[in-house]
């Protein structure tokens, strides 16, 4: 496996986190420059899609207000994932408390959102949209972290709070729901 | 669509396509896949649902994001910098008040025991609590009633002078105290009329032929 936590000028997240917490903002800037595209992706690959902005940012102001918390066991990244993770789950739980009110319009930025997805996924891709329809949460949580993120059994079982064997599992059974409803 | 029979290759397809495998394992999985069908219909639908899952993502501005983040954090880290600035600040705070506390006990504790020690020197010697009373003598026998006493009872009960005669030491007394208890030992009665009230006083009668 290479080593996703080390950027062209040679030094790794850790060694950034510690110029961080000596006050060198560039070492924050840079750690933002290498994971936050990633992390808006991730976003994405869960629904996420006005806000990416804001919630990249609030996970990396998160991340950064309690580097204490990070003993370096998971990649930087996973555990970025991992509060991003938390603040999605938060985000839609504040969203199900919230009074529904419904005023699509044309012009709409979800609108906007589906008609892009639409048209740059394809129909191979908006295929294997409606077939990860039929996943259990779990198994499209494991499926999307590991075909979208490239992230390994090991990080996904950390991220989602599992083992990397039931990770292994429901990836494997995912895989196979998936190609079921493409071969019908 | 079926599964290829080998399960390792198979667990290693995303991260070929995330180019997370080193390079000797990436050879030896990008030849499995040249000589499997199946791998390689997993393969090409891994891609499919990478593209699906984050087509629809729009870039972010990373340098914006930077910014903003480093200027939201930049209160705690300073904060967090000053941190030893306000311990140190603290931590002597802390030591005055120490010392502060320490000095009223010792100046507290002093004053009370200075105080102590002035009332003790008025208050009379240690009196046993059995006060006794040697009645004048009839003939030969010596009459002495002894009954139990509170000291402060009694020196209640006695009169300014008697107290201070009853309490102190008679080589405290000054020249005039010394005459006015004299004047007034003189004017008390031999024998008193009614049971004497306990004195702690061992008196002198004059003409009983002993000391009293």
């Amino acid at each position: 496996m290479t080593d996703a936590s080390r950027g062209g000028d040679g030094q790794s997240d850790l060694d950034l986190i510690a110029r961080w917490r000596r006050g060198d903002e560039r070492a924050a800037a840079e750690l933002v420059a290498r994971h936050a595209q990633a992390l808006a992706r991730f976003a994405g690959s869960f629904g996420a899609a006005d806000d990416v902005d804001d919630l990249v940012q609030d996970t990396f102001v998160r991340a950064f207000q309690s580097l204490d918390g990070f003993r370096g066991e998971s990649s930087f990244r996973t555990w970025l994932f991992t509060i991003e993770r938390r603040l999605l789950l938060d985000r839609r739980r504040a969203e199900k408390r919230r009074p529904i009110r419904v005023e699509v319009q044309e012009g709409d930025a979800s609108t906007e959102y589906d008609a892009l997805d639409r048209m740059v996924a394809g129909e191979a891709a908006g295929r294997v949209q409606q077939a990860m329809k039929q996943l259990s949460p779990t198994q499209r949580e494991v499926f999307t972290l590991r075909v979208a993120q490239g992230l390994s059994y090991r990080e996904i079982a950390e991220l989602v709070g599992t083992t990397e064997g039931a990770a292994r599992v429901h990836y494997h059974n995912a895989m196979r729901a998936v190609k079921e409803y493409i071969d019908d | 669509m079926t599964d290829c029979p080998n399960a390792e290759m198979r667990d290693r397809l995303p991260d070929l396509l995330h180019e997370r495998l080193d390079s000797a394992t990436r050879a030896v999985v990008t030849a499995h896949v040249e000589n499997c069908a199946e791998c390689r219909a997993e393969l090409t639908l891994i891609r499919e649902a990478h593209v699906a899952l984050v087509s629809g993502v729009r870039s972010v501005d990373v340098t914006v994001i930077a910014r903003q983040v480093v200027e939201r954090t930049r209160a705690p880290l300073t904060t967090a910098t000053r941190q030893p600035e306000h311990r140190a600040a603290r931590a002597a705070l802390l030591d005055w008040r120490v010392a502060a506390s320490i000095a009223v006990l010792v100046v507290g504790g002093g004053s009370v025991f200075l105080m102590r020690g002035n009332r003790g020197d008025r208050r009379p010697p240690a009196v046993s609590p059995v006060a006794t009373l040697e009645a004048p003598r009839v003939g030969s026998s010596t009459a002495v009633a002894e009954r139990p006493v509170h000291h402060e009872s009694t020196t209640a009960a006695m009169p300014a002078s008697a107290e201070l005669s009853a309490g102190g030491e008679v080589g405290d007394l000054s020249e005039t105290d010394l005459r006015a208890l004299l004047r007034e030992l003189n004017g008390m009665d031999a024998v008193p009329s009614t049971e004497p009230e306990p004195v702690a006083v061992r008196v002198s009668l004059p003409g009983s032929g002993g000391s009293e």
